[in-house]
């Protein structure tokens, strides 16, 4: 299966991250490298609708309505997080036969 | 400081019990410390230069060894301090009774009224009446519903040390053990604040385990706490408690985080260290979901309460997302 076939890719959350909810956000704690990151507004709430195992179909349509932005905006919001998060190591983006496509900088 | 854990054994069945993790692995054989490894770490402790035997277990006096070890760490000239629940063998007290006041404290964990334990309790007095001066009472605090003034009695009835131990019950990584939640702690520290004015009404101190945390009590009582508040935000830190196999852990509550074992060049601060370096990360964030905005742990004035409670709240939760749909998402 291709690795460009975007239909066939899923972001995962591997075992080594750990989170919390805390007042100003979401902590994220990278068990494997000690780090710590905190998500603030919107990104939070990003997190928050895909550890609720919201698709991405589902998580447009909320972050429209909670950010009051197009369509077109909260797929680049949803799309910035993955990217980030992907850069930090803190989600996997894999097939769904679990190889990982680890490496690949998300555009 | 250092604890050592002489036996996993144990004659009651707290529910709050923080040891329950370390307890675990052991079979009833493999419950003792051996001699071997009881003078290998008063070898340590010299070593360290620290000059306190300090044993705990289970219920270190069940060891069958326990008198014997209590010589030998008095003939090399250390303080002794022991953590039991006071239902000991009779040739036990014994023992302890003959040792001058000055040389041992027995920090005696007593059965609190709302466990409804009459035989155990008595036995807990007739030790106390016992042992006396050597004794300090204590108490794990596991429920909002305990009262403490019931221990302002036994300080004066048995002529005990005039302290009083208080500790928060905390949970274990496993989750398996009744534990105080922190949503409960400023209900607990007005009870503290109330029984500090009676005991100091009657010359009686108390001292804090670890754990607390300043905001648990009101604003105002600052200044009547003074120093006491300041200890309780910053003692969440290595105990370093050997277990009876040899291996030291940070403390019991976090058994499952890290084990090292004693070796014959094992010096205290390197493990303080090496436990402290594991420990750095959870710093940065506390028991409660504002603490890490909080001036006090940004200061360090505290440093957000139990680590093993912080663990627990770090959870993991796999999700796996289709991303059908965004913009190109890799580049060859």
């Amino acid at each position: 299966m291709s690795k460009q076939n975007r239909h066939s890719l899923l972001a995962t959350a591997p075992s080594h991250i750990l989170w919390t909810v805390e007042h100003n956000g979401i902590r994220i704690f990278n068990r494997q490298s000690d780090r710590h990151y905190v998500l603030e507004y919107p990104a939070a709430a990003v997190w928050d609708l895909l550890i609720r195992k919201r698709s991405i179909a589902q998580l447009i349509p909320i972050l429209r309505a909670i950010q009051q932005v197009s369509a077109g905006e909260a797929v680049a919001l949803v799309q910035q997080c993955l990217k980030d998060w992907h850069q930090q190591g803190l989600i996997e983006i894999e097939e769904p036969d679990g190889e990982s496509v680890d490496h690949h900088p998300v555009q | 400081m250092a604890n050592l854990s002489i036996t996993t054994l144990c004659n009651k069945t707290c529910p709050y019990c923080f040891a329950e993790d370390s307890r675990q692995p052991y079979s009833k054989k493999g419950a003792f410390m051996s001699e071997a490894v009881f003078d290998a770490a008063l070898e340590y402790l010299a070593r360290s230069g620290i000059d306190q035997v300090r044993l705990l277990g289970g219920e270190p006096t069940l060891h069958p060894q326990f008198n014997r070890m209590v010589d030998k760490a008095l003939e090399r000239g250390f303080q002794l301090m022991i953590f039991s629940n006071g239902l000991m063998p009779p040739k036990v007290q014994e023992r302890l009774r003959r040792i001058d006041p000055g040389e041992v404290v027995i920090l005696l964990n007593t059965i609190h009224p709302l466990e409804a334990d009459p035989r155990r309790m008595r036995r807990q007095q007739r030790t106390m009446e016992i042992l006396g001066p050597r004794v300090m009472p204590g108490v794990n605090i596991y429920s909002r519903r305990q009262e403490l003034d019931y221990l302002l009695p036994y300080v004066e009835q048995y002529q005990l040390i005039r302290e009083i131990r208080l500790g928060i019950a905390h949970p274990v990584l496993s989750e398996s053990n009744v534990f105080l939640h922190p949503k409960f702690y400023k209900e607990i520290g007005l009870k503290i604040l109330d029984l500090l004015h009676k005991a100091r009404a009657l010359d009686i101190e108390l001292g804090f385990d670890c754990g607390f945390v300043p905001c648990m009590f009101p604003e105002a009582a600052a200044e009547e706490l003074g120093e006491m508040l300041q200890r309780t935000g910053s003692c969440c830190h290595p105990i370093l408690d050997l277990l009876p196999d040899g291996n030291f852990i940070s403390c019991y509550p976090l058994n499952n985080l890290l084990k090292l074992p004693l070796q014959a060049d094992t010096h205290a601060q390197q493990l303080m260290e090496t436990f402290e370096e594991k420990l750095a990360p959870y710093r940065r964030f506390g028991i409660y979901d504002h603490c890490a905005g909080c001036p006090l742990l940004q200061q360090s004035y505290c440093n957000g309460g139990c680590t093993a409670f912080k663990m627990n709240r770090l959870r993991h939760r796999s999700f796996a997302v289709p991303i059908d749909g965004m913009a190109p998402l890799l580049v060859e």
